[in-house]
């Protein structure tokens, strides 16, 4: 980081700090008034709705743990039957047929496993009319940390990275290049701040989405939209559909249109 | 794995987000529904906002100064503004073609400002990106945290922090806080 941009930085956080600290008064003052005129109030459905939305985690956890649990027990059997039983032809696909049943075996019964977990990580009842409040921002980040690595381990072979076959304009490079169920995304990196991402499908047909405005690159059809935020553009050329947005200019992807079409 | 679920499983926290419950619950409320009016929809605000407080607790130092309560109330200020544009179905406001956009800060000397000035300079930003700088740069959260906690992209708050300094910039220089270097 440049020093321009350290004393850029410096002065924003000043002025946020300080805004941050008047505007915490007043609504401390407006807060105290609040508690001066109005009686407590009694809050069940905010109390219910705070409960109902740290629930769901703790399911999907359970789940998740059920799924983890069942994948390691196959683990540990799977050897054990090849070697007493002798050996059978053992291939990737019996194994994660042996997982995915087991894994559907356990998962209904889930729910009272996900009881017991519940039950011994619940920590005690708030007090009054509060809601007990549980760990959802542990269980979550656990949740997703597991859900990545049930995920990470679907068959992802059968798909390809679709190479670009035509050269990138000057002001782009490609940052990353990610493979994602069929779908292969570039992440173009912009020389002129307006980073783009690319991404190419394999279709047989090409369905015009609704709402798009339509522009004619290099005479052939492509149909775009630009919101303040948010400008997107999507044509198909030789069987592969690409999609392309970017944060500022919808020229920035009309100009990598025209470089592709 | 579960080294991560003890980190995060810890009383004093708990107790930290059963005080801040307890004690703004009914001031979360009467913000949210001050924007939404709707009361049902106001609880629906206010619970999501609780949840988000909770992951960003590590960001609360002292439950009872006005920092704090700056922060929960920007997080519940924006989950109901989130809201009400999903339930208007409002496109999100469109900045106008600034003529500054080519104006640089880093080239100019910003006056020494008071406290007042700064506040009402930040009033003129617009809620949206006020909520993304503050959560920035006064709470020291990552774009990626600031996503989470708004309910957007880490993509889109970068847009929503371009635009709000874009934004400050020229009204800095309107106002004639912002003079040419000599």
């Amino acid at each position: 980081m440049s020093r321009h941009n350290d004393k850029l930085d410096s002065l924003f956080k000043k002025m946020a700090d300080s805004y941050a600290e008047q505007y915490g008064n007043e609504l401390k003052q407006e807060f105290d008034e609040l508690e001066r005129n109005t009686p407590p109030m009694i809050t069940p459905g905010l109390d219910a709705k705070v409960k109902e939305k740290l629930k769901p985690r703790r399911k999907n956890y359970g789940r998740i743990m059920g799924l983890i649990a069942a994948c390691a027990l196959v683990a540990v059997i799977i050897p054990v039957i090849y070697n007493t039983v002798g050996s059978p032809p053992l291939n990737t696909a019996t194994i994660q047929e042996a997982t995915d049943a087991v894994a559907e075996e356990v998962l209904p019964e889930d729910a009272a496993g996900e009881a017991a977990i519940a039950e011994e990580a619940a920590p005690p009842a708030m007090a009054d009319d509060a809601p007990a409040m549980e760990e959802p921002a542990a269980e979550e980040a656990a949740a997703e940390e597991a859900e990545d690595s049930v995920t990470s381990s679907a068959p992802e072979q059968q798909y390809e990275i679709i190479p670009l076959s035509f050269d990138l304009p000057e002001n782009f490079t490609v940052e990353d290049v990610e493979q994602d169920i069929g779908k292969t995304i570039y992440y173009l990196q912009d020389m002129r701040l307006d980073d783009t991402v690319l991404t190419l499908e394999r279709s047989d047909g090409f369905t015009v989405p609704d709402g798009l405005t339509e522009y004619e690159i290099n005479g052939q059809a492509a149909y775009g939209s630009y919101e303040p935020d948010y400008s997107y553009l999507t044509f198909e050329k030789g069987g592969i559909v690409y999609e392309m947005t970017c944060e500022h200019d919808l020229n920035t992807l009309l100009e990598l249109g025209a470089a592709i079409l | 794995m579960i080294l991560l679920v003890l980190a995060f499983s810890s009383e004093e926290e708990k107790s930290k987000f059963e005080y801040i419950y307890e004690k703004y619950k009914n001031l979360l409320l009467h913000k949210a529904y001050g924007i939404l009016h709707d009361y049902m929809l106001a609880e629906d605000a206010a619970s999501e906002a609780f949840l988000r407080i909770y992951k960003n607790l590590g960001k609360i130092d002292d439950p009872d100064s006005g920092r704090c309560i700056a922060f929960i109330v920007t997080i519940v200020k924006n989950v109901s503004l989130t809201l009400l544009q999903k339930k208007a179905k409002n496109t999100a406001e469109e900045l106008p073609e600034q003529q500054q956009d080519e104006f640089r800060l880093e080239d100019f000397v910003v006056s020494e400002l008071s406290s007042g000035e700064i506040y009402n300079l930040l009033e003129q930003v617009g809620e949206e990106y006020k909520n993304a700088f503050l959560l920035k740069y006064a709470y020291d959260m990552s774009n990626q945290e600031i996503g989470k906690t708004m309910g957007v992209s880490a993509n889109h708050v970068g847009v929503l922090l371009h635009r709000a300094k874009k934004k400050l910039k020229a009204i800095l220089q309107e106002g004639g806080y912002a003079h040419e270097q000599a």
